[in-house]
């Protein structure tokens, strides 16, 4: 598939999803997703409370030492410390509700698989952590890949740093595009998750420059947000440390909004290769 | 089913209220509102003659709640985290007194910063370098108050109390120096100062055999030359800076650059013994040595002042193209290289070359004071000479060039110094109006300073003798009674201003 089809083909995907954007329903595992996310930002943010020391404390020296736990150094630290309860989130929590997700988008556009989304895609819990585990370790390995570049060359040379960030984000989403239809493959196909894998790999495959493009445009969309919040360091001491709060609140958003159309996108995409979707 | 439910929430209640410490909670809290004075102070201290004195005062206010609030924190006993965290809060509560009563001692109110410093040295004996933040600035206070037997006492506690860690913030960073503060304090102006310094010297030499971190031991040798320089005891100096040289590159990360221990020692054996030859060969092995050190271009430049000195001008001027070659960044150190060039070839008679010399300084290195310097340089040799044509046309010349320079850098540190020439090219065609308004023009812009009190006697000065103005040197001499009443410039002018008023 040539790339001006595959791009009227994401055109065609999102239009679909952008038409179902005022349906509540569709929007319920998302924003379930988002409260707990602001719920988590919430705890970190008051680490030091009685709720919350036991739990946020040792995730906040975990990720950044003895200084995270304070101020304001605990600002730069932050988005990492996020990351790590996104992760563990996204492999025990968004792997269902993605599920329901995947489920609700199918039945609105006319693949009505059950009457009961959210204990359907718990059924296939166990699977659905597991692809969310394996995709998560493959992703996060590829952005270990910097690694491979000399230290100094990394800080010296701005052209190779930027290379280098460009070309791990591409990689991630290639990789990304591969495991992408494999929440559909497991609750439509009701296929397990090794199967579901290979499948997605297959479907991937045929429809390739549709799906990295889709993947590539909402990462386009993050990596201003994940960059800047990499530059802790630089908003504590420049700006105001708090700053990062409103950065992370502005990432959690996004991720609401592009996290709904991504969902809804694949699922599209998935049902147009698998069946003709309406 | 209710019950076991209520229970097992009632444990984990339990179990997360036994997880919960306030004191990281507390600690938490005293760091962001110490963060945000200071982020408060920072901002007001960037134009600090347009804060008004009472966002000062309320500076200072934030500065001491926050110290009364967490300077009574309990510290639980032990070194679990918890104790850390409330000890680190009342170190909090006591930098932030310090800042309070440093504020207050800046706003003229010494009686309550030193209550303030006081506080903390009774109220955070146990933490040591609490107690020595509160103690240096107290001392620090009386020094400037001339209360120098209370200053001492306090700096002998410090020193008794923190052992020094060089490299460190706060006050185990500037603990090494105070025994030689101390002991420089205690001389005065004795005539033999060697007994004052004993003190000093046990104290370093005991650093030196018993150092607790790496780089206090050199610090202290360091400080060795110090106490050896103020004793005139020239050969102890060198033998310490031998041994700092050699001990200095062992460092992973060197406190000091070598070729600045070995230039110290040049000048010590110069200056100090007397040594010139000696010291010459000094500054031929920092260059050899030390090739990539700032101090091998200085030691290029001396080398060569030393040679013209001793009238060997080639050799001299072989040593200033030495230092052009190898040394084509070291602007300052190339902006004096051309100047002395252009002194030599002057003073060998070759005035072409020496010309040549002055007018490519302003063109080579236009933002220096040898460039402005290059342009008085030419009109005193024409006056010199008796050329009255070339010194006119050379003092016209030097007038516009200031002019322009003054003009296109106004905001360069520089334009004073040329504001100043300007004012004695005024003063050499004996413009003396004109002389005496700049003067006083930048008498004004450098209000407050030892440079300022230098063009309003020079203003002073011109007045009296020249313009014959009694009146206006009476005014300006007043003025440099006002503002400078405890300086030279001041006891100077009321000198003249008795003589004066008393002749009128």
């Amino acid at each position: 598939m040539g790339l001006f089809k595959s791009l009227s083909v994401v055109g065609w995907a999102c239009r679909n999803v952008f038409k179902r954007f005022f349906k509540g329903g569709l929007w319920a595992p998302f924003l379930l997703l988002t409260l707990i996310q602001i719920i988590a930002l919430g705890l970190l943010l008051t680490f030091h409370q009685p709720w919350s020391q036991w739990g946020m404390m040792p995730l906040l020296k975990w990720s950044g030492g003895e200084g995270a736990v304070h101020y304001p150094y605990f600002f730069s630290v932050m988005p990492v410390a996020f990351a790590r309860i996104t992760l563990i989130l996204g492999i025990l929590l968004s792997s269902w509700l993605i599920g329901v997700a995947t489920l609700k988008f199918a039945e609105s556009f006319g693949r009505k698989v059950t009457d009961r989304p959210w204990s359907h895609a718990f059924k296939f819990y166990p699977h659905l952590i597991l692809l969310t585990a394996v995709t998560s370790v493959v992703v996060f390995t590829a952005f270990l890949s910097q690694r491979l570049v000399p230290s100094d060359l990394f800080l010296t040379n701005s052209a190779a740093r930027w290379g280098v960030r460009f070309g791990t984000q591409f990689l991630a989403v290639v990789i990304q595009a591969f495991f992408i239809y494999g929440v559909a493959w497991i609750v439509l196909k009701e296929e397990n998750f090794m199967s579901a894998i290979k499948s997605s790999f297959s479907t991937a495959k045929s429809i390739f420059l549709p799906t990295v493009i889709l993947v590539g445009i909402t990462a386009m969309f993050q990596f201003p947000l994940s960059y800047v919040q990499g530059r802790g360091d630089l908003i504590t001491n420049k700006f105001q440390p708090e700053m990062m709060i409103g950065i992370m609140g502005v990432e959690i958003f996004a991720e609401l909004i592009l996290g709904f159309v991504l969902a809804g996108a694949v699922t599209f995409l998935f049902l147009w290769k698998q069946e003709g979707a309406q | 089913m209710k019950t076991m439910r209520f229970l097992m929430l009632g444990f984990l209640v339990v179990l997360l209220g036994g997880c919960y410490h306030s004191e990281f909670s507390g600690r938490y809290k005293a760091e962001e509102a110490l963060w945000k004075a200071n982020r408060e102070f920072t901002r007001l201290s960037i134009k600090p003659k347009l804060v008004e004195p009472e966002q000062w005062e309320a500076l200072a206010n934030t500065y001491q709640e926050l110290g009364e609030k967490y300077k009574a924190t309990p510290v639980p006993s032990g070194d679990s985290p918890e104790a850390l965290a409330a000890a680190e809060m009342r170190a909090i509560a006591a930098r932030a007194l310090a800042r309070s009563g440093n504020l207050r001692a800046s706003m003229g109110d010494s009686t309550e910063a030193e209550a303030i410093f006081r506080s903390i040295d009774q109220e955070f004996a146990d933490i040591p370098n609490a107690q020595g933040t509160g103690l240096l600035a107290l001392a620090q206070l009386l020094q400037r108050q001339s209360r120098t037997p209370e200053a001492i006492q306090a700096y002998e506690k410090i020193i008794n109390t923190i052992e020094p860690a060089p490299s460190a913030q706060g006050v185990e960073g500037v603990v090494m120096f105070l025994p030689l503060r101390v002991a420089r304090m205690k001389a005065g102006n004795a005539q033999n100062k060697a007994p004052f310094y004993e003190d000093a010297r046990a104290y370093y030499r005991n650093q030196i055999q018993n150092p607790k971190h790496a780089e206090s031991a050199y610090e202290a040798r360091s400080r060795l030359v110090d106490v050896a320089s103020d004793l005139g005891d020239w050969n102890e100096a060198l033998d310490q800076m031998r041994v700092m040289e050699r001990e200095v590159t062992t460092f992973e990360d060197p406190p000091e650059d070598p070729g600045k221990i070995k230039f110290a020692m040049a000048e010590a054996t110069r200056l100090g013994l007397g040594k010139i030859e000696e010291a010459a060969g000094i500054l031929e092995e920092l260059v050899a040595k030390y090739p990539e050190s700032t101090f091998a271009a200085r030691a290029l430049l001396s080398l060569s002042k030393y040679e013209g000195s001793r009238e060997n001008t080639e050799t001299a001027i072989n040593y200033l193209d030495r230092l052009r070659e190898e040394y084509p960044k070291e602007d300052s150190f190339l902006a004096q290289g051309a100047l002395y060039r252009a002194r030599l070839l002057e003073r060998t008679g070759d005035w072409a070359g020496a010309l040549e010399a002055y007018r490519s300084l302003p063109v080579e290195h236009p933002l220096s004071e040898e460039a402005l310097i290059s342009h008085l340089e030419i009109a005193s040799r024409y006056d010199r000479v008796g050329d009255a044509t070339s010194r006119g046309r050379s003092l016209g010349e030097a007038e516009e060039a200031y002019r322009n320079f003054i003009s296109r850098f106004p905001a360069e540190g520089l334009s004073y110094s040329a504001r100043e020439k300007l004012a004695r090219i005024y003063g050499a065609q004996k413009r003396w109006e004109e002389a005496i308004s700049e003067l006083e023009s930048l008498a004004e812009a450098l209000r407050g300073t030892p440079q300022g009190a230098a063009q309003l006697w020079a203003a002073a000065q011109l007045s009296e003798r020249e313009l014959k103005d009694t009146e206006r040197a009476i005014k300006l001499y007043e003025t440099a009674v006002t503002l400078y009443p405890n300086t030279q410039t001041g006891v100077k002018s009321a000198e003249a201003l008795s003589r004066l008023k008393g002749g009128e």
